[in-house]
């Protein structure tokens, strides 16, 4: 294993740290930007040259840059494939494009809150990420990131369509907020459906999972903005910050309702028996660990006594994951064998 | 029960998806639900788009990108450009796309620094000293 990856499963991911406002209920913000190269045809079209000047590019100017100057650089061609997964469980990396590591590459810094993937499906993808609710705050650190990789690319622009994309949708702004919440209340109350199409109807997008390549997935529901072309960045950073509260409440009201109302045995039950199997069992499948910790993530927020705690819980999340366990034993091990190592590593913080 | 997607393995995993915001729940196994992540798009605007695309006809200079090559019917198909150059060559195709996608087809936020001080000097050109600080702030150093 790379000493860089080695350092990345030792060190900690900042979002985890249940620090943020409302981490209750939203795990972790994310905003990202795309951009390209104004003389290179984008990544799908372009020769493995090209590729190869634009990853040259993008890695200097990270270094040149004042946030990632002591980042990691990873080139995907130098790594295992299970390497590529943890990445994509880590979201470094997008999993649709894990087919092709040629001449791609990931700029992790530190405590992986700003991070640059390089010739997916744009030239770059400029993010950050944090615990909690903080739209605002890495939407500021990351227009300073992208303003300091500016000053040393040229980035396609048109003065009509704003920042030019591999995928007209995303053209524009190029930019994609996102928050990822955790929804117990409202799946055992029934009203996801609802709330969701609600979203729709004031141009979020919603969707069902916790991250993007990875299994399923208790109650975790990314949702984000739809279109990227015709609003200012900060109007869509308020945007996606107002709708995202306006779910946190409906949680919280379901939540309470759920706890107070004839159904808190039924939720009692629920959380207990998570506990006694995620407490003893011997091997666990990753959607089942998911299942049972989103219960107890439910009881965390209900403010009942647990035996663990907030940081502890949002790390099994990703540590659970298929190349996590793998990474930590230091080699590929079967399908079998990672549900038994899930079950010791959760029994041990359980 | 069995994988509702090969109707050969037992399926493993309950994969929730979104589509319409509507949230349906499909038994797949490992394999199936690895390929159905795989496929899933950022968005479904970018099917929005392909389907937009293809109720139209190319008019006769939206044929290729004169740079790129990328021809009308790819940029239907995948619903995607190839390089910058895309965007002066299906102008007009894109131009109504993008309207009925974003509800708009105009770039409003930032802008790199070479073309927002493009912007700066129109703005003390027209004497707009308001846009003029805002522009200047942005040029700054943070
Ligand atoms: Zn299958
Ligand atoms: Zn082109």
């Amino acid at each position: 294993m790379s000493f860089q990856l080695q350092n990345l499963l030792k060190l900690k991911m900042n979002w985890a740290t249940a620090s943020g406002p409302t981490h209750e209920t939203v795990l972790s913000s994310r905003v990202r930007l795309a951009r390209n190269l104004a003389r290179l045809p984008f990544p799908s079209h372009g020769s493995p040259r090209h590729a190869a000047a634009a990853l040259e590019d993008a890695f200097a100017a990270g270094r040149r840059s004042r946030p990632l100057a002591k980042a990691a650089y990873l080139r995907l061609d130098e790594l295992e494939p299970t390497e590529h997964l943890f990445l994509a469980e880590r979201r470094l990396i997008s999993p649709a494009l894990l087919q092709n590591p040629k001449q791609r590459g990931v700029i992790v810094g530190e405590r992986e809150i700003l991070s640059v993937m390089v010739n997916e499906e744009d030239h770059l993808r400029l993010q950050a990420v944090d615990s909690g609710l903080c739209l605002p705050s890495l939407w500021q650190r990351l227009s300073a990131l992208d303003a300091e990789f500016g000053r040393s690319l040229e980035f396609a622009y048109d003065r009509r369509w704003g920042y030019l994309t591999s995928c007209p949708t995303n053209a524009g702004t190029g930019m994609r907020v996102s928050a990822l919440l955790h929804l117990p209340g409202l799946a055992i109350a029934g009203m996801i459906n609802p709330i969701l199409k609600g979203l729709q109807k004031i141009g979020m997008t919603a969707r069902g999972m916790y991250g993007e390549g990875t299994k399923v997935l208790g109650d975790f529901y990314q949702v984000s903005n739809a279109t990227t072309l015709g609003r200012s960045e900060e109007d869509f950073v308020q945007r996606v910050s107002g709708a995202v509260l306006g779910v946190v409440e409906r949680e919280r009201e379901a939540q309470r309702a759920l706890s107070e109302g004839a159904r808190r045995i039924e939720i009692e039950d629920l959380v207990h028996r998570a506990i006694g199997i995620l407490s003893h069992a011997r091997s666990i499948s990753f959607e089942e660990g998911m299942q049972h910790l989103s219960y107890v993530r439910l009881a965390l927020s209900l403010r009942w006594k647990m035996p663990i705690g907030w940081e502890a819980l949002n790390e099994l999340l990703v540590l659970a994951q298929p190349a996590h366990l793998q990474m930590r034993a230091g080699r590929a091990v079967a399908s079998a064998e990672r549900r038994v190592l899930r079950a010791d590593m959760i029994r041990a913080a359980f | 029960m069995l994988c509702s997607r090969c109707q050969r393995n037992e399926s493993e995993v309950l994969l929730k998806q979104i589509a319409e915001n509507y949230v349906s729940q499909t038994a797949l196994c490992r394999a199936c639900a690895e390929k159905a992540l795989a496929e899933q798009h950022e968005s479904v605007l970018t099917g929005l788009l392909a389907d937009i695309l293809s109720t139209r006809r190319p008019g006769p200079r939206e044929r290729a990108c004169p740079a790129c090559g990328l021809t009308f019917a790819r940029l239907r198909d995948s619903g995607r450009v190839g390089c910058a150059e895309c965007y002066s060559a299906f102008r007009e195709a894109l131009d109504d796309a993008l309207r009925r996608v974003h509800g708009a087809s105009k770039h409003t936020g930032l802008a790199p620094a070479a073309e927002t001080r493009r912007q700066l000097d129109d703005a003390i050109a027209r004497e707009d000293f308001e846009a003029a600080a805002r522009l200047r702030d942005r040029l700054r150093e943070p």
